[in-house]
């Protein structure tokens, strides 16, 4: 048990849930990939649960559910990456309050390409919108 | 009775809502204003008996809940008391079913109420937060009200308040049903030390407690309610199980949204189970804090105050404005406080609830506040430039991410690809800046603005439509110009792409169409009043070529459209413009703020072909048109024809920036009356000359670059004219700048050098003027003028040439003033073959040659020149040339100051003529000058040499202080010498021998150190009323078988005799005055003194000289008289003839000693041999 490697981390999120995830899951974060390669380099070997502070257990799971989709798509992973994303989305039900929340957790998490979606998603909807007032009501609506 | 019924329900609406308003506004009120409500309260009870009774019953109730969370337990139990009698006093008016119907009709308004205010929530988003985050906090403060309840008169208290309670919810029950309702809630208590199986056992209790409830209706109605209920118990139960707060707050919205929609009736009972949810969670929170008997007496405290603050949520929901909500936020926040210091774990648990809310920010708080710059402008990376403009105009935030300059550089560079932004600052001029160098804060979106409008040609992209990008694609150049005259045509801006409601579009479209007006009025002022007026703005079509070789596309055109080059890195080089059949552009009538700017144009015409190009060209402006054309590369391979053509009536374009190069015939033609500013151009390499100018085109050039042609520079012909400023004109193979047939141009402060022949060349009636420039390093004459041209050259420098400076011949003219001409090969002004021009205020100067050389028949007015430090003569003139040479000053050369040889003539007047190391004037071979008041001095050889047959008039001139003769007369040389003042020269003043004729006639000869007119050799001059005086020597010698004709000559106070005349030379004499001479010879010879004793090494005394043939001297040792009486007394002498010696025997020579030897008595050191003139360089050269 020492020695070797687990297949699994275990990360914990601001509100106390444990989430067990994938090893390749795992390194995409970059903070938890910077982490556990530092362990290896002065071979080490932990069961410590890996906290992030900044991130609720709703967001993680979400973004765990969507990697699992589009980890085996070594092509067109942008484009068929933010189609899951909105297939995903809409799945939920989410607003965009949601949507920010998971730009914010992927910024933190720096995982970049999920940033990249997000923030393309993020953008398109903030295109759909005609008009300045129509921005401001969408998004400000103590400003109206 | 239906209808009775009917009626009584409406009036009961209306009331409960106003009665419901004043319940509302009870909390806020101090104790003393509760009375006053109760009392308009039992106005209204007086109104209706039954109505009175619900009314009663309700207000009871809200007091109470009232009392518990305002004042302490004893009132709270008054208040409770009283309460309790009212109900028993309704309890006790009512009777059958009235009364129940009645209470029944009033729970069910109130009911729909509520039902109202969830279908808000469910509407909107955040009201539907808002009311989840209402509920959870009246939870926490039923656990503390709870929490407080702990003593025995709180428990009699609580006993009363849920007997209370059964009797609101039942309505018309009796004694035993509140009972059985009480034995139920302490079963409920009970169980909640249980398991988790327990606790969902309970909350069934719950639901089989409703059950009840729905029994003790009569109405058929009520079995459908009570299926609702049924059906909503389920999602009840699983939020339940859920651990998130925010999942259960969703559910239960979720819930109610589905029991309103179900049915009107189902809403009865929606509020109730929202409000049964709460008091479930509470008690499993009390057991776990406090003690059991504690969590016996709250249970029923906490579910009677639970219901009543549900309700009162509802009704603020629906009720209570904005502001209101928010204070009774404050207000439950506040009361917090004192439950926090009472139980540790309960703060604890308010604290996390208080947590939980701050988790769930909304959209606007996100992008306003939470997140980081870096990923808004990852969203903003995604967008266009309009889309761009509408975000900065929402928040102060996005404004400031929104005009991001790397975000706007990206986007820039995606549609124009520069390295650089090109701002357009001005009509017709397109410039690129650095952006750490522009005065705008974000130079990018700054000429993105600018440029926005243009259309572009990009092969490839014509199908590409982006929703916040209005610009339009085109394949080839032709569309593109096009396509503006269908936009004009429709005569709306539409943008393509666009959707009409867009702002920034609306913006572009209202300066596209301010634009057209402003075109519109400068032609009608134009029409009306021929006034120019410069539109602000660009009235014409914009249009980008992006990177490519455009082939065989036709540009002909006759509109204010500008194309502009669009590539990376040199954008010139990266857009070509090439054709084979015609010209490449062609500019009409019509252009007149036309651009066209960063292109390469080539004008490439098949070798081959039987078309005749003589006309076309790469760039070919027509009559009537402005075009600018502005930083472009022009090659053409045509041999016929200019690579540009400017040429028509009003053809004025502006040419700037430009490289025209390697063009196999002339670079830049001008002709036919056209006009332009050409400024900044490369004109280079081309086979011809880089620019023509013809028939009155008027051209403005400036600061061009012209070299290595292989013709001339600037060709200027047939009345060809133009300004040419601060150009640099070199390294062509022929002249810098022609100017020929009449053309005459304006040159000013040009460069013009390192030419292959000469710099400026003007002939065949060439006119122009050429001022302030430089021009040097010549491989031939500076300026070349010929041909009757007649130029200015003004204020230049001409230095360096290869050859002579400014060259004017076969019939040349011009006028050469205030010129500094220096350093020259050959003669600084060479005037020759007929040639007349007005040499004036210039300075030649160190010239390899001479200064002004007039030849073959040259001519000219020189005047006022300052001619000095030159190789060679000054002044040269010859071969019949008769300049007029005027107050000049001519000096420090290093031979003959002037020089007239081959018969050379001309008039020398008031010139002076100093410090030369050969004669100031010579005169020889037949030259015949008229040389008048001049000052001839300092010269290291004579003042005047007149030899080999010179002739010449000199007269009233001052000769003075040369280190020879004033004036020689040598060789057949006959000139005529009047009224000069000739003295103080260092040797003789007049020298006439070898043959010298000359007429010298009232001169002044005084001064000199040797005989004042010394005529020897052959010579025979004719001397008249000359006055000849002060003499260091002898007035008149003459030696050699020279004669003479002395008339009328004055000759005194000479040191020597007046006329000393040697053996064998008879004079003509007539009338001539000697007297008061000195004769210093004869009184040595009577003092018996050696005459070598009054020689000096070149002042020879005239008297009887011998030979001593005892001595064996020969006839060239003189002796003299008084040396043979004495050192020679006894020998055998003979006499030999009277003329100029010195004393053999004094001067020590003789191997017998003289007895009279002694030092001379003047200082000979300063004195000059006196010797034939050296033969000049001059002389051997020609």
């Amino acid at each position: 048990m020492s020695s070797s490697s687990s297949e699994a981390i275990q990360l914990q999120t601001n509100d106390g849930v444990i989430h067990t995830v994938d090893m390749r899951f795992a390194l995409q974060i970059c903070p938890v990939r910077n982490m556990i390669m530092q362990e290896r380099q002065k071979n080490l070997h932990t069961d410590d649960v890996i906290p992030l502070p900044r991130v609720d257990a709703k967001n993680l799971r979400f973004i765990i559910k969507w990697w699992t989709s589009v980890q085996n798509l070594d092509e067109n992973l942008l484009t068929m990456g933010k189609r899951k994303l909105k297939q995903l989305l809409t799945a939920e039900h989410a607003n965009h309050q949601f949507l920010l929340q998971i730009i914010l957790a992927a910024d933190y998490l720096q995982m970049e390409k999920f940033l990249l979606i997000s923030t393309h998603l993020m953008a398109d909807a903030l295109n759909e919108c005609e008009s300045v007032e129509e921005i401001r009501r969408k998004f400000f609506w103590n400003k109206v | 009775m239906p209808s009775a019924s009917f009626t009584s329900s409406r009036t009961y609406v209306r009331r409960s809502r106003r009665k419901g308003a004043n319940r509302i506004a009870m909390p806020n009120r101090p104790t003393g204003n509760i009375m006053d409500p109760m009392l308009q309260q039992n106005v209204t009870a007086a109104g209706a008996g039954a109505s009175a009774s619900g009314s009663n019953s309700n207000a009871a109730s809200s007091s109470g809940a009232g009392g518990v969370g305002n004042n302490n337990a004893s009132s709270s139990g008054s208040s409770g008391a009283t309460s309790t009698s009212g109900s028993a006093a309704a309890a006790a008016s009512a009777a059958g079913p009235t009364a129940a119907g009645a209470s029944s009709s009033a729970e069910y308004f109130d009911s729909g109420q509520g039902a109202s205010g969830s279908s808000g929530a469910a509407s909107s988003g955040f009201s539907g937060s808002f009311y989840n985050a209402l509920q959870m906090m009246d939870t926490t403060e039923s656990s503390g009200a709870g929490t407080s309840q702990s003593t025995p008169p709180a428990l009699g208290a609580s006993s009363t308040t849920a007997s209370k309670s059964t009797c609101a919810t039942v309505g018309s029950s009796t004694a035993s049903t509140s009972a059985a309702a009480a034995a139920a809630a302490s079963a409920s208590a009970g169980s909640s030390h249980q398991s988790p199986y327990d606790l969902r056992r309970k909350i069934s209790a719950s639901s089989h407690e409703q059950w009840p409830t729905s029994s003790s209706s009569a109405v058929a109605a009520a079995a459908a309610i009570l299926v609702g209920p049924s059906s909503s118990s389920p999602p009840l139960v699983n939020p339940g199980a859920s651990p998130s707060s925010s999942s259960s707050s969703s559910s239960s919205s979720s819930s109610s949204s589905s029991a309103s929609s179900s049915s009107s009736s189902s809403n009865v009972q929606a509020p109730s189970t929202s409000a049964t949810f709460p008091v479930n969670n509470a008690p499993t929170t009390g057991a776990t804090l406090a003690q059991p008997p504690n969590v016996h007496s709250s249970v029923p405290q906490q579910h009677c105050g639970a219901l009543p603050v549900g309700a009162a949520i509802e009704d603020n929901n629906y009720m209570l404005p904005a502001r209101k909500r928010s204070r009774r936020l404050y207000t439950q926040g506040g009361e917090m406080g004192p439950s926090a210091g009472a139980t540790g774990e309960a703060a604890g648990a308010g604290t996390a609830a208080s947590g939980g809310a701050g988790c769930a920010p909304t959209a606007a708080q996100y992008l306003q506040y939470e997140l980081p710059d870096e990923v808004l402008l990852a969203i903003f990376s995604y967008l266009m430039e309009q889309d761009l403009c509408r975000l900065a105009l929402v928040c102060k935030r996005f404004n400031t991410i929104a005009n991001d300059t790397e975000l706007w550089k990206r986007l820039y560079q995606s549609v124009f690809e520069y390295d650089l932004p090109l701002f357009n600052p001005e009509l017709c001029k397109f410039v690129f800046e650095k952006p750490e160098e522009s005065e705008y804060a974000n130079p990018w979106k700054e000429s993105f603005r600018q440029l926005y409008r243009g259309v572009h040609v990009r092969p490839g992209y014509q199908e590409r439509r982006s929703s916040g990008r209005s610009i339009v694609f085109f394949n080839t150049i032709q569309a593109a110009l096009d396509y503006p005259e269908e936009r004009a045509a429709a005569g709306v801006f539409v943008p393509a792409g666009a959707g009409a409601g867009n702002v920034v579009s609306a913006g572009l479209s209202n300066t596209s169409a301010s634009a057209g007006v402003g075109g519109a009025s400068v032609n009608a002022l134009v029409n009306i009043y021929e006034e120019q007026v410069a539109p602000t703005e660009h009235p014409g079509p914009l249009i980008f070529l992006h990177a490519g070789h455009y082939k065989g596309e036709y540009l002909f055109i006759d509109s204010d459209v500008a194309l502009v080059g669009a590539a990376p890195g040199n954008v010139a080089e990266s857009v070509i413009l090439e054709r084979e059949a015609g010209s490449t552009v062609m500019f009409v009538e019509g252009a007149k703020y036309a651009y066209v700017g960063y292109l390469t144009l080539k004008f490439s015409p098949e070798v081959t072909s039987t078309v005749s190009h003589h006309k076309h060209y790469c760039l070919d402006i027509g009559e009537n048109c402005s075009p600018t054309v502005d930083n472009c590369i022009i090659r053409s391979t045509s041999v016929v024809g200019a690579a540009v053509c400017v040429g028509g009536v009003n053809a004025n374009p502006v040419i700037r920036n430009c490289d025209i190069s390697d063009c196999e015939n002339v670079g830049l033609y001008v002709t036919d009356y056209a006009q332009g500013t050409y400024e900044h151009n490369e004109i280079s390499r081309n086979a011809l000359a880089g620019i023509w100018v013809k028939n009155f085109a008027s051209p403005i050039m400036r600061e061009n670059h012209i070299h290595h042609g292989r013709d001339v520079g600037i060709f200027t012909f047939e009345n060809g004219m133009g300004y040419f400023e601060k150009n640099d004109i070199h390294n062509n193979r022929i002249a810098g700048f022609e100017v020929k047939a009449g053309a005459n141009p304006t040159v000013v402060k040009c460069e013009i050098h390192h030419g292959q022949t000469g710099g400026i060349y003007v002939h065949e009636n060439g006119l122009g003027q050429f001022i302030e420039n430089r021009i040097h390093s010549n491989n031939f004459a500076g300026v070349w003028i010929t041909s009757n041209s007649n130029p200015t050259i003004r204020k230049n420098e001409i230095y360096n040439g290869h050859q002579g400076g400014v060259y004017i011949f076969g019939e040349g003219r011009g006028l050469i003033e205030h010129n500094n001409i220096y350093g020259n090969a050959l003669a600084g002004i060479q005037i020759r073959t007929n040639s007349d021009p007005i040499v004036r205020h210039n300075k030649i100067h160190h010239g390899q040659h001479g200064g002004i050389y007039v030849h073959e028949k040259g001519q000219g007015l020189i005047e006022e020149n300052e001619v000095y430090s030159n190789t060679l003569a000054g002044v040269w003139i010859t071969t019949g040339s008769t300049p007029v040479l005027r107050r000049n000053r001519i000096h420090s050369g290093k031979q003959v100051g002037v020089y007239f040889y081959d018969n050379g003539h001309g008039k020398l007047e008031d010139n002076d003529i100093f410090n030369h190391l050969y004669s100031g004037v010579q005169i020889r071979t037949g030259s015949n000058p008229v040389i008048r008041g001049n000052k001839i001095w300092g010269g290291q050889n004579g003042g005047v040499l007149v030899y080999n047959g010179g002739l010449g008039l000199l007269e009233q001139n001052e000769i003075f202080d040369n280190a020879m003769a004033g004036v020689w007369i040598k060789t057949d040389s006959n000139p005529t010498l009047k009224r000069n003042k000739i003295y103080d020269g260092r040797d003789g003043g007049i020298c006439i021998f070898n043959g010298g004729k000359g007429i010298l006639e009232e001169n002044d000869i005084f001064r000199n150190t040797q005989a004042g007119v010394l005529i020897s050799t052959q010579s025979h001059p004719i001397l008249r009323r000359n006055r000849i005086y002060d003499g260091q020597a002898a007035g008149v010698e003459i030696t050699n078988n020279a004669t003479a004709t002395l008339e009328h000559n004055q000759i005194f106070k000479n040191k020597f005799g007046g006329l000393c005349l040697a053996s064998g030379v008879q004079p003509i004499t007539r009338g001539n005055n000697i007297f008061n001479n000195e004769d210093e010879v004869e009184k040595a010879v009577s003092s018996g003194q050696c005459l070598y004793k009054i020689s000096s090494y070149t002042s020879f005394p005239m008297h009887d000289f011998y030979r001593c043939q005892t001595c064996n001297t020969t006839d060239r040792n003189a002796i003299c008289v008084n040396c043979i009486k004495n050192c020679h007394a006894g020998h055998d002498v003979e006499f030999i003839r009277h003329d100029r010696f010195f004393c053999d025997c004094g001067a020590g020579t003789l191997s017998n000693q003289c007895q009279l030897q002694g030092e001379p008595t003047q200082d000979t050191d300063t004195l000059y041999d006196s010797a034939a003139p050296m033969e000049s360089h001059t002389l051997m050269v020609n």
